[in-house]
């Protein structure tokens, strides 16, 4: 094949362009950490790089869902837990006041211990997380409990029966509040019923008080437990969605990050090439001709 | 007979050749570097011989040459490799500019950036997962109202951009037709000159170096194929349309094109649709009317998609304010979708099921697993995976033109080394070439001393015997 000079040259540059172009992608694959920049550098590394990218995030919406419905259950259980006590110590003054050795005055005086322990519960039944009220049902922004007077008093219920319900996972969902009014109600009846009995001196109302205590803190402590098997599975599946989340994670490094070793020596190695196609590219440039041999 | 005087003649004939041959390599040399320049050189043939007359001609010993002269100045040419290079170049062209427009377009839908529609419509739904674990909270409400509007714009500005990138093109094709007919035109009044100096029996070099640069670049601009007539005369057609005939070209004209969104669409001057085969005009007309307005077709089918399945729940719940059956989104298609403003007012934005509900989250949970709802491709993808694939679309769009760019250049480059072997010019050959002439140019002087000296001797020297 005849050559000409200026094959030579543009052999040489076009050498040198393609080697340069190369070494360019493996810097930008180095300054970035990623194995591409656009998704028509690779569609395929793409497309798993924005899907796993939606999984992960995803995963983390219910994530925080599962986080704020195990915080509301969380509350729930410290709720529960403290009108426990409290019903508890109303039982023991209770019992307290049906001994013989209990005089009138002294039952007038538990009386009144109940009557705090009643605003206590009252208080406990209103109880706020995050700015909502737990136990009113669907309304959470109106204040559930309210000591109405009467004979005898009764404990007024304003929330409603609204089973809130919140997603933790795909497809999977948990109740999350406790009907105030059930839950409750029974317990505000026993106490009250107990109080009216210690100040009236009547010991058959206390007696019978005393079963509707224990029946109440019974039934609230069945409650409690169904919250606490709820806490369990919300906890169950964080511990899966974090797994699913860290899974992704790792599949999207692979997809998208490039092999930081590999790539650092194949700069190297290209950046050699490039020296070598410069040195190549320089003798053919100046090469002589016959001109420069002519005198 | 011959005469020393003719003898002369012959000298002379070398002296002149020679001199010319050198002023063929000087061009040469000269234009060594010269896109397109073909190498010439001048062909030399022995000048017509004479048998000496007489009545009887063999007293003579045969013909009697007469020197040299040179016969034509050739033009190294390789016609057949012109035909393929033009065709690889202008499918080259094609996937460049095809491939410059869509990196555009990859541009402007920005995915693999924080800025991405993906990330957008995650941000989206996690407002709603978010609003769903406390419907009565404000700053979650308010945090959604902010991805949702993102989202909308996001939607609205790509559709946007790529109008635009699509009107752009009217720019650059209006320029294209303008070149197309100056370059036609160019052919024209060529062909007028170059038959003119074929039919006098010269060669027109230097002139068809131009033409063929021309026929290139329109091969480039929209695939112009070429014939050569017998007269010389380069005929060129574009998709079996004729442009040049002789000294007569055809105009192409860009119009409106009411039917394809009032962008510029191109025809003859005779009203019959122009059709490139490949080239420039052709890369562009793929990338604006196939692959940007798929683009665009995926967005509106997605911001449908969007509009009716958020709204058609939305509609049905309850906000805070007990505000109800309010649409989401207003719009209908990409251009066009944006948040309802009268959500603003936060509490007007519905997360319950029912009125006064202010803890009932279950609408905003329902909208927000829509995200894993399957409602596009009838039926069979989610939003999330169908905005994937059409951004996966887009980069196999860009990725194959590209490959095809880089593909057709390759062999392009591989016919222009082989024609460039055959038309180029080599400076050693430059060299040695010069040389043989220069000798021969010596060579011819020292005869025609030689035949002064004779010439002396017979004027000087004879008929003074003795003196």
């Amino acid at each position: 094949m005849r050559i000409t000079q200026r094959m030579l040259i543009s052999n040489a540059v076009e050498h040198m362009e393609a080697s340069m172009s190369r070494l360019a992608d493996l810097n930008s694959q180095y300054a970035s950490g990623k194995k591409i920049k656009t998704p028509s550098d690779d569609p395929s590394i793409a497309v798993a790089g924005l899907s796993a990218r939606s999984g992960i995030r995803n995963c983390e919406n219910y994530i925080d869902l599962a986080s704020a419905t195990g915080n509301w259950l969380d509350a729930n259980d410290i709720a529960l837990g403290q009108i426990v006590d409290e019903v508890t110590r109303a039982l023991i003054l209770t019992q307290d006041g049906v001994s013989d050795t209990v005089g009138t005055e002294e039952r007038a005086t538990l009386s009144e211990e109940l009557d705090s322990i009643l605003n206590e519960l009252v208080e406990i039944g209103n109880t706020q997380h995050e700015g909502d009220y737990l136990f009113a049902g669907f309304l959470t922004q109106t204040t559930p409990f309210q000591l109405v007077s009467g004979t005898p008093d009764t404990v007024s219920y304003s929330g409603d029966a609204g089973v809130i319900r919140r997603a933790v996972s795909p497809g999977q969902q948990i109740t999350i509040n406790i009907d105030g009014d059930a839950a409750f109600s029974p317990v505000f009846d026993a106490v009250i019923r107990a109080r009216d009995g210690l100040a009236a001196d009547n010991l058959t109302e206390i007696q019978a008080s005393i079963t509707d205590i224990q029946d109440a803190i019974e039934s609230v402590k069945v409650v409690r437990t169904n919250n606490g098997s709820r806490s369990r599975q919300v906890d169950n599946t964080m511990d899966r969605l974090t797994q699913t989340k860290t899974d992704l994670q790792t599949l999207l490094s692979e997809k998208e990050d490039i092999n930081m070793a590999e790539v650092i020596s194949d700069l190297q190695y290209q950046e050699v090439v490039y020296q070598s196609v410069l040195e190549s590219g320089q003798i053919a440039l100046n090469l002589p001709n016959l001109f420069s041999f002519l005198g | 007979m011959s005469s020393l005087f003719s003898s002369l003649h012959v000298a002379l004939s070398s002296i002149l050749s020679q001199q010319q041959i050198i002023e063929v390599i000087d061009h040469n040399v000269a234009n060594a570097n010269t896109e397109g320049y073909h190498r010439q050189e001048a062909v030399l043939s022995a000048g017509v011989p004479y048998g000496s007359p007489g009545m009887y001609s063999s007293i003579s010993s045969g013909q009697l040459g007469t020197g040299v002269r040179v016969e034509l100045v050739k033009r190294a040419t390789v016609e057949l490799f012109n035909h393929h290079y033009r065709r690889e170049m202008g499918d080259a062209s094609r996937y460049e500019m095809q491939q410059q427009i869509l990196e555009q377009v990859e541009a402007v839908m920005a995915e693999m950036t924080d800025d991405g529609l993906v990330s957008k419509l995650d941000e989206f739904w996690s407002g709603w997962y978010t609003l769903s674990s406390d419907p009565s909270s404000s700053a979650y409400r308010s945090e959604l109202l902010t991805n949702a509007q993102a989202l909308a714009d996001g939607i609205h500005r790509r559709a946007l951009s790529l109008e635009t990138i699509r009107r752009d093109q009217d720019v650059a094709l209006q320029q294209l037709v303008d070149d197309i007919n100056d370059k036609a035109s160019q052919v024209a009044s060529l062909n007028v000159q170059i038959s003119n100096i074929l039919s006098v029996g010269d060669n027109p070099n230097d002139l068809l170096d131009e033409r063929d640069r021309i026929l290139e670049s329109l091969s480039e601009l929209a695939g112009a194929s070429v014939s050569i007539e017998e007269s010389g005369q380069a005929l060129v057609s574009i998709g079996g349309h004729a442009l040049v005939i002789g000294k007569s070209t055809f105009t192409v004209e860009a119009y409106q094109n009411a039917a394809n969104d009032n962008l510029l669409s191109l025809r003859w001057e005779d009203g019959t649709d122009f059709n490139p085969p490949t080239g420039e005009v052709l890369g562009i007309f793929e990338a604006r009317d196939t692959d940007i307005v798929a683009q665009l077709d995926d967005l509106d089918d997605l911001a449908d998609a969007l509009i009716t399945q958020v709204n058609g729940i939305h509609s049905t719940g309850y906000g805070t304010n007990n505000a109800t059956g309010l649409d989401f989104f207003l719009g209908t298609d990409a251009l066009s979708i944006e948040v309802n403003s009268v959500l603003e007012d936060l509490e007007s934005i519905a997360a319950a099921s029912g009125m006064d509900q202010p803890g009932d989250g279950s609408i905003s949970l329902e909208i927000a697993q829509l995200d894993g709802a399957e409602v596009l491709n009838s039926g069979t993808t989610t939003m999330n995976d169908f905005y994937i694939g059409t951004i996966a679309d887009l980069g196999l769009a860009v990725e194959r033109a590209e490959r095809n760019a880089y593909d057709r250049r390759l062999v392009a480059s591989s016919l222009e080394q082989q024609r460039e072997s055959v038309v180029g010019v080599s400076l050693d050959e430059e060299a040695a070439n010069l040389v043989a002439a220069q000798k021969s140019f010596e060579a011819a002087a020292r005869l025609m001393t030689a035949i002064d000296e004779m010439l002396d001797t017979v004027i000087n020297g004879m008929g003074v015997v003795g003196r």
